[in-house]
C-alpha cells in the first residue's frame, strides 16, 4: 500500500544538493537590508539623526525600548548566517578557498553585529538546529566571540587566491565573478572588517593592540580598502532583487512619523555640511529639527512644527546598502595613528575619512571645508568620532556601536529622556530566547550580569 | 335522492390526462347507468360497455369531491367486479373482471391512531395488483379482491404504511400512526452509507435543504448558523463571507488547519483557498477572500446537511474527520414525482449596513486643543490638515480656511468657511448591496433511471462601490437500475465563480476600512472626487488631506482585486449485486478548481507608487477511489449482521504560481508585459497520496441494539516510511429503550447511544519534512536554507473521543429531546514548533501538544401547538456548550503562537492549562485590589509583561427557532446566541486614538482625572487625583494600540439571524394553472444585533493570507442585515 509514497514526500519545488556559491548575494542582501531597516527604526532614533513623532512604542529617542524590539535583529542574523554556515561547509567540501574566505567573513560580519547588540550570544553552539537538533544553543561570552571572529577573519585573510575569480554564480558585491579586482576587494573588505573588530576590542585586550600593531604594519599581507569604490555596500540596482527595502515602504512610515534631529542638523549645518542636502529637506528654505528627548507634554507643539524631514530619495537611493565603507577605515586608523599605534598621521586618515564620504555619497566637497570651523583637525578623538558619525549615516547599527565604544558624539540630552538620561549599551535578549532557550538565557544572564538595556558589555566604555 | 355534479374543466387527449380529470359525484342510491352518464357528461368521456355487464338495480351510494377520475371510477367498480381501460376517442372501455366468480369486497373504517379521526383520501391497494380504492369523506374505504388471503396496503403522506392480511374478513377498521420519522429515518453517514437513525451510537444532526434556502445566504455555511448544536462558524466579513466551521470546539494548535470535513456527495472537498496577502495589519499585502470551493456550492441544489458530530461519526473518512463532518447531499430527481418536473427558485435580497461605532461629531481634525484650522499654511498658521485624528477644534460654526472656501485664480483663500461636521462621510461610502439569484432545475423520472439538471445563477453587488461577484452553477445528477442488480448514479455539479473586484481587507492602505478610521469628522466624502487630479488621470490622486490615505474611490474602482474560478465536484458510482445480501459498491469521486486572480494597483498609490499588477494560477485537485464490499448476513429477524469491507485511494495535489509586476510602465494596462523589470515568478506545488483499508461491522438485535464496530488503516505519503501506516478503531452502541422495554404512553420514543473513537491524522498536504530541501534565494540561481528543522521522524497525530448521548420524544411526538456529552483529547499534533532563533531555523515540525475538548450539546423541539383549526407551532432550541484546555504542550515555552497581530502586540495562544484561543497583551497595571494604577501626570500605566485577556471561545451558544404556520402561511423566526469568549477589536483603538469615536470626548480640554490610584512619595498606593492634562496621550494609553486590554471586549450577541414570511398558494387555486406547487416569502437574516462590542459586529475574524484568524478584528468591514424575497414555483 505504500508503493510510490516516499518519491511523494519529496517538495518538488525543493532542492536539496547546493554549492558554495548557492547562497551568497542572498545572505548579502538580507544582513544588508535587516542593518537598513534597524538602522531607520532603532540607530537613527538613539543616536539622534532623526526624532519620532509619534507616541507609543517607538519613542526611542527617550531611550525607552520595549521588549519585542529585542527580536527583530536576533531573528533576522541568525537565520542569514544559516545560509552562511551553509556556504562555508559547502566551501570547505567542494575546496573552494576563495567562498571558504568569504563564508567567513560574512559570517564575522554578522555575528559581530549580532554580540554588538546583544552582548554575550549563542556562537560556538550557534546554527546546527539541522542536523544535529542543537535548539538550545549555550552562550558564549562576547570577548570570546571577538576573539573567535578575529581568529576567523585571519584565516580568510589567508586563504584567498586574488588570482582567481568566483566561479559558482554571480557576486553582486564586488564582481569578483567577472574580475579579480573584486577578489582582492573581498580580501580587503576581510581585513578592514578585521580592523573594525580589532579596534572595537582594542582598549579591553593587549592581544587585540599586538594585533592592530601587526596588522597595520604589515599593509602587503593585510591589505585594506583605499578608496571609496572598495567601499564593502551593496550597489541597489533598483532591479529585483537588487531593490533598495525601503522602495516600497510608505512615505510616511520612511519620513512621515519622525523628523530629522535637531542635534544632526545643528551638527551638519555648523561647517554647512553638502552632506545634509542629500539627506535632509528644507521646510522654507531652511533646515529645521526637532530636539531629540522632547517631553510627552511637548508632544504636540513638536508635531506642529514644520520639520525637516529624511529626504525621500533615500528610500530609493542606489547606495544606501553599505556594509563597510572606505571612510570608516581612514577614521578607524586616524583613530590608531592618534592612539599610537602607527607613526601615520591622524589628521591625513581623518581628512581622507571625511574624502571618502563625500565621495561615497557623491557630494562636492568644499575647497575650504576642511578648513571649517568644527571640521578643521584639532587633535582630538572626538572630532573623529564625529566626522565617522556622520560617515556612519545609514550603516545599520554602527553609529550606536562607537557611540557605546567611545562616547562619542556627545549627545545633548532631552528632558523627557528616560532610563535616567544613559544611553541603552544593549538590547535585552528576545522574549523568544527567554522561552524558548530559558535555561541558557538564565545562565548568560548571570554571566553578564543581568538583562537589562544598561548592563555593559565586554568592549563598551 | 340527490344527484349533484361539480364542474370541471375537460381537455381530453391522453389516457392520463383523461383519468386524472376531477370529477365531482354525490350519488345516494342511484342506478349505475345513472352516474355513468353524468361522469359522461362532466367529462366528455364515454363509457362502452356489454348491456349485461351492468343491471338497472344496481345502485350506487357514492360521493367524491373533486377527485380525478380514475379514483372514482375505481370506488365505483372496486366491489363490482368490472374493470375499465381507456381505449382512446375518449372511450372508457368496462368490462367484466376475470375471476369475477371469486370476488368479494372488503370495507371499512381508516381512522387516525392517535386521534380517532376518520382519515379521507387514504389509498387502499391490493398488494401485487393494480387494484386500489381511497377512502371518502368519512374514512369509509371499499375494495373488491379476488384471494381472501390477499394483503391490503394503506398508505397515506404523514402516516406510517400499514400491509393488512385480510385472512377471509371482509369488514376491517383500519388505524393509521403518523409517520415515525425517528424510527425509521434514513440518514446518511460516513461514505454515503445510508443508516436508520435509531441505529446509530454518536450524534448527528440533519437539515433539510430549505435550512440554507429559505432566507439563503450567499455562503449557505453561514445559513447553519444557530441551526447545529455544536457547530461554531468563524466568519469573516466580505462579499464571499468565508468562515472556518468546527464542530466540538477547536483542538488543533493551528487555526490554519482546517475544522470540519465538507463533503459533497461523497467527495471530500477544498474548503481552504491559497492566500495572497499577508498580515492585515500594515503589512505587505492586504489580505483578500477569495472564496474557496465551499463558498462556491450553490444552495439550492442542496437536498440535505447531515452534520457528523464527532470523530466517531467520521471515522470512516479517514485522517481528516477526527473534526467531524458535514455531508452534503445534492439535489437528485425525486421518485415520488413521475415524468418531467420543472421548478424555479429565485431570490432577490438587499444588504445594509445594521450597525455603525460610536462615531463623533463634535471636535474636527487637529492635534490636541488645536484652537484652529488651516488647510496648507495660511495666516492663520501652519497647515493642519493632514493630521489624521480629530482632536481639533469644537465645531461652533466659526469660519476656518477650508478644502472648500473660496479661491481667487492663484488658489489664495479669499474666504472662510464655516467649520462643520458631515455626518454622513463614512456612511455614505456604502451602498445598498443587491442579490439576485435564479435556478431552474428539470427533473424526469422514469421508471428505471431518474435525471435532474439545474442552473443557477447568482449576482451579487456588495455594500461597498464595485464590488461583488457573480456565481453560475450547473449540476446534474441521475441515478439508473440498469438491470436487476446493477445500478449506477452520477453526480456532478461545476461552479463558475468570477468577481471584477473583491476588496482587500484589513488595515492597510489598501483597505477601505483603513479610509474610513481615517476619515475625519470635517472632511465631506465628496470632496475625494474625482479620484484623479484633473490633467493627471491615471498618474496621480486626488488626496487632498494626507498623502497618507488612498483616495476610497480609486481604491474600489482601480485597485482592484479581481478572481475567476472554475470547479468541478462530482461522483460516479455503481452498485452491483453479486448474490442475495452481498453488494458491491465502486465509487469515484473529485474536486477540481482552477482560479485566475489577478490585482492590480494604479500608478501614485501609497503603497505601489509605480503601478502593481499581481496574477495567480491556483488550482486543486483532490480525487477519491473507493470500493466497498457490503454483506448482509442472511439470519432470522432477531439478529441483523452486515459486515462491510473497503478500500479508498486519496491523491491531493496543489499548483500555486504567483507572478508579479510591482512596478508599471504604462499607466492604466495591467499585465505582465507592462512590467517595468521582469516580473517574479513565484511558484508552489505538493502532492500528497493516502491508501485506505476498512471494514465494519454492523449488528443490529431485534431492531433494539445496534451496535457498530470500524476500523481503518492508512498509509499515508506524508509520513517517514516508519511511520506511515495507522490503524484506528471506533466502537458506537445504540439501544432504543423505548422498544426494549414497555414505557409509559407519554413516552414515545427514548434511546441511549454511545460511542468511542480513535482517529489517526497524516501530516497535511504540502508537509515537507524528511530532509533539509533548499528554497529557491532572493537572486536567481541561488537558493536559502529553509526556516524548519526537518523531522524524519514524524509521527501520526491522533483524536481519541468518547461520546454519549440520549434521544427521548414524548406525548405522541409533540416534544423531544436529544443529549450528548463528549470528550475529546486530540494528542501528538503535527506543528512547527518555535525554537530558538540562534539554532538557525525558526521552527521545527514535530509531534507535540495535548488538547482536550468536552462539551455538551442539546436540543429540544417542541410542537405547543399542532394542526388547531390549521394552526400549528413548533420551537426548536439548540445549546451547546465546550470548554477547551491545552493539557501539555511538552515545547519549552509552554505556548503555541495561534496569531500574532498588530506588530506582535496582541497574540492568541494556546498556553499549557489555558484554554486554546486565549488572547494576551499589555493591560492596565493594577493595584492588588485590581485598581488601575495611574502615574505622577496622572496617564495609565501599562503591564511590563503580557497579560491573559481572557479567550476566544464562546462560553456557551443557542438559538431558539419558533415557526408557526396557519393554513398556507408560515412565519419562522431565529434568535442566535452566543456568550462569552473575547475579541480584541483594532477598529475601537484606532478611534480611540485618533479621538473619533464619543468615549474620547470626556476630558476636552480641561483634563481628565482617570479612576484609579497612584504612588505616594513613600511608595503607596493612594488614589488618583491628577488630572492629565494632555488628552491625546491620555486616550492614547488608555485606547492605543500597546493597551490591548482596553481594546479586547466581550462577543456575545443576540442576533435576529432569520426571519421570514411564507405563503404557499393552495393546491385549490393552482389547480386551474399549469403549476403545481407556489410559495412566495420574504425573508430576513441578521435582522438586528444586540451587543456591546464597539465596532461593527463582534462575530468576526481576521483574515491573514488565508486563515481565518478568530478574537481578533483587524479593520472589519461594516456588518450587514439582509433583507429579500424569494420565489419558487414548480410545474
Amino acid at each position: 500500500c505504500t508503493e510510490g509514497m516516499e518519491e511523494l514526500n519529496h517538495d518538488p519545488e525543493g532542492v536539496s544538493s547546493a554549492t558554495a556559491g548557492s547562497f551568497m548575494n542572498t545572505a548579502i542582501l538580507e544582513g544588508v537590508n535587516t542593518g537598513l531597516n534597524r538602522s531607520h527604526r532603532l540607530n537613527n532614533e538613539l543616536m539622534q539623526v532623526t526624532v519620532s513623532l509619534t507616541e507609543g512604542n517607538t519613542v526611542f529617542h527617550r531611550y525607552v525600548l520595549f521588549p519585542s524590539e529585542s527580536d527583530y535583529m536576533w531573528s533576522n542574523y541568525y537565520l542569514s548566517l544559516t545560509n552562511i554556515e551553509d556556504m562555508i561547509q559547502k566551501a570547505k567540501a567542494m575546496s573552494q578557498p576563495n567562498y571558504l574566505a568569504i563564508g567567513l567573513t560574512l559570517k564575522a560580519w554578522l555575528f559581530a553585529n549580532l554580540t554588538d547588540i546583544y552582548g554575550d550570544i549563542p556562537y560556538s553552539q550557534a546554527l546546527k538546529g539541522y542536523p544535529n537538533y542543537v535548539v538550545n544553543p549555550t552562550f558564549d561570552k562576547q570577548e570570546d566571540v571577538y576573539k573567535d571572529l578575529i581568529a576567523k577573519l585571519d584565516t580568510a585573510n589567508t586563504l584567498y587566491d586574488v588570482t582567481k575569480t568566483l566561479t559558482l554564480g554571480q557576486d553582486a558585491l564586488f564582481g569578483a565573478d567577472k574580475s579579480t579586482v573584486g577578489t582582492l576587494r573581498w580580501k580587503k573588505f576581510t581585513n578592514s572588517l578585521r580592523l573594525r573588530l580589532l579596534m572595537r576590542g582594542e582598549a579591553k585586550s593587549p592581544a587585540f593592540q599586538a594585533q592592530i600593531k601587526t596588522m597595520l604594519s604589515s599593509p602587503d599581507k593585510y591589505p585594506l580598502m583605499q578608496s571609496a569604490d572598495e567601499s564593502a555596500a551593496l550597489k541597489f540596482t533598483q532591479v529585483t532583487p537588487l531593490l533598495n527595502p525601503f522602495t516600497s515602504t510608505r512615505d510616511y512610515d520612511f519620513n512621515g512619523a519622525n523628523a530629522v534631529s535637531e542635534f544632526f542638523i545643528k551638527t551638519l549645518s555648523t561647517w554647512s555640511d553638502p552632506r545634509l542636502d542629500l539627506w535632509a529637506t528644507k521646510t522654507s528654505g531652511k533646515y529645521t529639527g526637532i530636539p531629540s528627548g522632547y517631553t510627552i507634554a511637548e508632544g504636540p507643539a513638536m508635531n506642529a512644527i514644520s520639520s525637516s524631514k529624511l529626504n525621500k530619495n533615500l528610500k530609493t537611493s542606489l547606495i544606501l546598502g553599505t556594509i563597510l565603507q572606505h571612510a570608516e577605515v581612514e577614521f578607524l586608523l586616524a583613530e590608531a595613528a592618534l592612539k599610537g599605534y602607527t607613526t601615520d598621521s591622524p589628521k591625513d586618515h581623518y581628512e581622507k575619512g571625511i574624502a571618502a564620504s563625500m565621495k561615497y555619497w557623491g557630494a562636492t566637497q568644499p575647497t575650504d571645508f576642511l578648513t571649517r570651523s568644527g571640521v578643521a583637525y584639532n587633535g582630538t578623538l572626538q572630532q573623529i568620532m564625529t566626522q565617522k558619525y556622520i560617515a556612519l549615516f545609514f550603516n545599520d547599527m554602527q553609529q550606536w556601536f562607537e557611540y557605546k565604544r567611545t562616547g562619542y558624539p556627545v549627545l545633548p540630552v532631552g528632558k523627557g529622556v528616560e532610563n535616567n538620561g544613559k544611553m541603552p549599551m544593549r538590547l535585552k535578549y528576545p522574549l523568544s530566547t527567554q522561552s524558548l532557550n530559558r535555561a541558557n538565557y538564565d545562565k548568560a544572564v548571570a554571566q553578564m550580569g543581568a538583562d537589562d538595556i544598561n548592563t555593559k558589555t565586554w568592549w563598551t566604555k | 335522492l340527490a344527484l349533484g355534479f361539480g364542474v370541471c374543466h375537460v381537455q381530453v387527449s391522453q389516457a392520463q390526462e383523461v383519468l386524472n380529470n376531477k370529477v365531482s359525484v354525490q350519488a345516494q342510491n342511484q342506478s349505475l347507468e345513472n352516474v355513468l352518464s353524468q361522469i359522461e357528461k362532466q367529462t366528455g368521456v364515454r363509457f362502452v360497455y356489454a348491456g349485461s355487464l351492468i343491471s338497472e338495480k344496481d345502485k350506487v351510494t357514492f360521493s367524491a369531491q373533486n377527485q380525478n377520475l380514475k379514483q372514482v371510477l375505481n370506488g365505483i367498480f372496486s366491489n363490482r367486479n368490472i374493470d375499465f381501460s381507456f381505449s382512446g376517442n375518449n372511450q372508457i372501455v368496462l368490462k367484466a373482471s376475470p375471476k369475477s366468480q371469486d370476488h368479494t369486497s372488503v370495507s371499512g373504517k381508516i381512522t387516525d391512531a392517535q386521534t380517532g379521526d376518520a382519515l379521507p383520501g387514504v389509498n387502499v391497494s391490493v398488494k401485487g395488483t393494480s387494484k386500489g380504492a381511497t377512502s371518502d369523506a368519512n374514512g369509509n374505504f371499499k375494495i373488491s379482491i379476488s384471494d381472501k388471503d390477499a394483503v391490503l396496503l394503506f398508505s397515506f403522506v404523514g402516516f406510517s404504511s400499514q400491509e393488512v392480511p385480510i385472512k377471509g374478513r371482509n369488514h376491517l377498521n383500519v388505524q393509521l400512526s403518523e409517520d415515525n420519522k425517528y424510527l425509521n429515518e434514513v440518514v446518511v453517514t460516513a461514505l454515503g452509507i445510508k443508516r436508520e437513525e435509531k441505529a446509530l451510537g454518536y450524534s448527528t444532526q440533519k437539515l433539510d435543504g430549505s435550512a440554507v434556502t429559505d432566507a439563503p445566504s450567499n455562503n449557505f455555511m453561514n445559513a447553519l448558523s444557530g441551526k447545529v448544536a455544536g457547530l461554531n462558524l468563524t466568519k469573516t466579513d466580505g462579499p464571499m463571507g468565508s468562515s472556518r466551521v468546527t464542530l466540538r470546539g477547536e483542538s488543533i494548535l493551528d487555526f490554519n488547519s482546517p475544522g470540519a470535513l465538507i463533503v459533497v456527495d461523497g467527495e471530500p472537498i477544498n474548503t481552504s483557498f491559497q492566500g495572497v496577502g499577508h498580515g492585515a495589519y500594515l503589512g505587505g499585502d492586504s489580505p483578500i477572500d477569495f472564496g474557496s470551493a465551499l463558498t462556491d456550492i450553490d444552495p439550492n441544489n442542496i437536498e440535505s446537511i447531515n452534520v457528523l458530530k464527532g470523530p466517531a461519526a467520521s471515522a470512516l473518512y479517514g485522517s481528516r474527520a477526527g473534526n467531524g463532518a458535514i455531508i452534503i447531499t445534492t439535489k437528485s430527481a425525486s421518485k415520488d414525482k413521475k415524468g418531467l418536473g420543472v421548478s424555479f427558485n429565485s431570490y432577490v435580497s438587499v444588504d445594509q449596513v445594521n450597525r455603525w461605532p460610536d462615531y463623533q461629531y463634535q471636535y474636527g481634525q487637529g492635534t490636541a486643543g488645536q484652537n484652529y484650522y488651516s488647510y496648507g499654511t495660511t495666516s492663520d498658521g501652519a497647515g493642519t490638515q493632514s493630521t489624521s485624528s480629530a482632536w481639533g477644534p469644537k465645531f461652533d460654526g466659526q469660519l476656518f480656511y477650508q478644502y472648500d472656501s473660496p479661491r481667487d485664480a492663484n488658489g489664495a483663500f479669499t474666504e472662510r468657511t464655516p467649520w462643520k461636521p458631515y455626518t454622513d462621510n463614512r456612511k455614505n461610502f456604502f451602498e445598498q448591496g443587491v442579490t439576485l439569484s435564479n435556478n431552474i432545475s428539470i427533473t424526469n423520472v422514469k421508471d428505471k433511471s431518474n435525471t435532474r439538471l439545474s442552473l443557477s445563477q447568482m449576482k451579487n453587488n456588495w455594500i461597498l462601490p464595485n464590488t461583488g461577484y457573480e456565481r453560475i452553477s450547473l449540476g446534474f445528477s441521475n441515478n439508473s437500475q440498469i438491470s436487476a442488480k446493477l445500478s449506477t448514479s452520477a453526480k456532478v455539479n461545476y461552479y463558475n465563480k468570477f468577481s471584477d473586484n473583491l476588496p482587500s481587507t484589513g488595515y492597510n492602505n489598501q483597505s477601505i476600512m483603513y479610509f474610513i478610521a481615517f476619515q475625519n469628522p470635517n472632511v465631506n466624502l465628496d470632496w475625494y472626487q474625482p479620484y484623479w487630479l484633473p490633467g493627471k488621470e491615471g498618474l496621480e490622486q486626488n488626496h487632498p488631506f494626507s498623502s497618507l490615505i488612498d483616495n476610497p474611490y480609486l481604491i474600489v474602482y482601480e485597485m482592484l482585486n479581481k478572481s475567476s474560478r472554475h470547479n468541478v465536484t462530482g461522483t460516479m458510482s455503481a452498485t452491483y449485486n453479486i448474490l442475495k445480501g452481498l453488494d458491491l459498491t465502486v465509487r469515484t469521486g473529485l474536486d477540481m478548481g482552477y482560479e485566475f486572480r489577478s490585482q492590480q494597483r494604479p500608478k501614485n498609490t501609497q503603497k505601489f507608487q509605480a503601478g502593481m499588477y499581481r496574477q495567480q494560477n491556483v488550482f486543486n485537485l483532490e480525487s477519491n477511489s473507493d470500493f466497498l464490499l457490503k454483506y448482509k448476513l442472511p439470519l432470522e429477524k432477531t439478529w441483523q449482521v452486515t459486515t462491510s469491507f473497503g478500500g479508498n485511494v486519496l491523491k491531493q495535489s496543489q499548483k500555486f504560481t504567483n507572478q508579479l509586476a510591482d512596478r508599471l510602465v504604462i499607466p492604466g494596462v495591467y499585465n505582465l508585459a507592462n512590467s517595468e523589470q521582469l516580473p517574479l515568478t513565484q511558484s508552489d506545488r505538493a502532492e500528497k497520496r493516502i491508501n485506505s483499508l476498512y471494514g465494519f461491522v454492523n449488528l443490529g438485535y431485534k431492531d433494539f441494539a445496534f451496535l457498530d464496530v470500524t476500523g481503518r488503516n492508512d498509509w499515508s505519503s506524508t509520513l517517514p516510511k516508519q511511520n506511515n501506516s495507522f490503524f484506528y478503531p471506533s466502537a458506537t452502541l445504540s439501544l432504543v429503550l423505548s422498544q426494549m422495554t414497555n414505557m409509559p404512553n407519554w413516552i414515545s420514543y427514548g434511546k441511549i447511544r454511545g460511542a468511542y473513537a480513535s482517529v489517526g491524522y497524516d501530516a497535511r498536504l504540502g508537509t515537507y519534512n524528511l530532509e533539509k530541501i533548499y528554497n529557491s534565494g532572493t537572486f536567481p540561481g541561488e537558493l536559502e536554507s529553509p526556516n524548519v528543522i526537518a523531522n524524519p521522524n514524524l509521527k501520526p497525530q491522533r483524536n481519541n473521543s468518547f461520546e454519549a448521548g440520549t434521544e427521548w420524544r414524548f406525548f405522541k411526538n409533540r416534544l423531544s429531546l436529544d443529549a450528548t456529552v463528549y470528550e475529546q483529547t486530540t494528542i501528538d499534533q503535527i506543528l512547527y514548533a518555535p525554537v530558538e532563533y540562534a539554532s538557525g531555523y525558526s521552527s521545527s515540525l514535530i509531534n507535540m501538544g495535548k488538547v482536550v475538548n468536552k462539551g455538551v450539546e442539546l436540543t429540544l423541539n417542541g410542537n405547543p401547538v399542532k394542526n388547531y383549526a390549521g394552526f400549528s407551532w413548533d420551537v426548536t432550541v439548540n445549546w451547546s456548550m465546550n470548554r477547551n484546555k491545552v493539557l501539555e504542550l511538552n515545547n519549552e515555552t509552554g505556548s503555541v503562537i495561534l496569531a500574532k497581530y498588530v506588530g506582535s502586540r496582541v497574540t492568541v495562544e494556546a498556553r499549557e492549562g489555558q484554554p486554546l484561543g486565549t488572547i494576551y497583551g499589555l493591560g492596565f497595571k493594577r493595584s492588588p485590589e485590581g485598581q488601575i494604577v495611574f502615574d505622577k501626570d496622572g496617564y495609565p500605566v501599562l503591564t511590563d509583561q503580557f497579560v491573559n485577556l481572557g479567550n476566544t471561545n464562546p462560553d456557551w451558544r443557542g438559538s431558539i427557532s419558533n415557526n408557526f404556520k396557519y393554513k398556507n402561511w408560515s412565519l419562522s423566526v431565529l434568535l442566535d446566541i452566543r456568550q462569552g469568549g473575547r475579541i480584541f477589536s483594532l477598529t475601537n483603538s484606532i478611534l480611540g486614538e485618533q479621538g473619533k469615536n464619543t468615549a474620547t470626548l470626556a476630558g476636552r480640554y480641561d483634563g481628565i482625572i482617570g479612576e484609579g490610584v497612584t504612588f505616594n512619595a513613600d511608595g503607596q498606593y493612594v488614589p488618583n487625583t491628577t488630572k492629565a492634562t494632555n488628552i491625546v496621550t491620555y486616550y492614547n494609553k488608555w485606547y492605543g494600540r500597546d493597551n490591548v486590554e482596553a481594546n479586547t471586549f466581550d462577543a456575545s450577541f443576540v442576533k435576529l439571524r432569520e426571519a421570514r414570511l411564507a405563503y404557499t398558494i393552495p393546491a385549490k387555486i393552482l389547480r386551474k394553472t399549469f403549476l403545481r406547487t407556489a410559495s412566495i416569502g420574504i425573508y430576513g437574516r441578521d435582522l438586528f444585533v444586540w451587543s456591546t462590542f464597539p465596532a461593527f459586529d463582534p462575530e468576526t475574524s481576521t483574515l491573514d493570507n488565508a486563515t481565518i484568524t478568530p478574537g481578533l478584528e483587524v479593520g472589519q468591514f461594516p456588518s450587514t442585515r439582509t433583507m429579500g424575497a424569494n420565489l419558487t414555483i414548480s410545474f
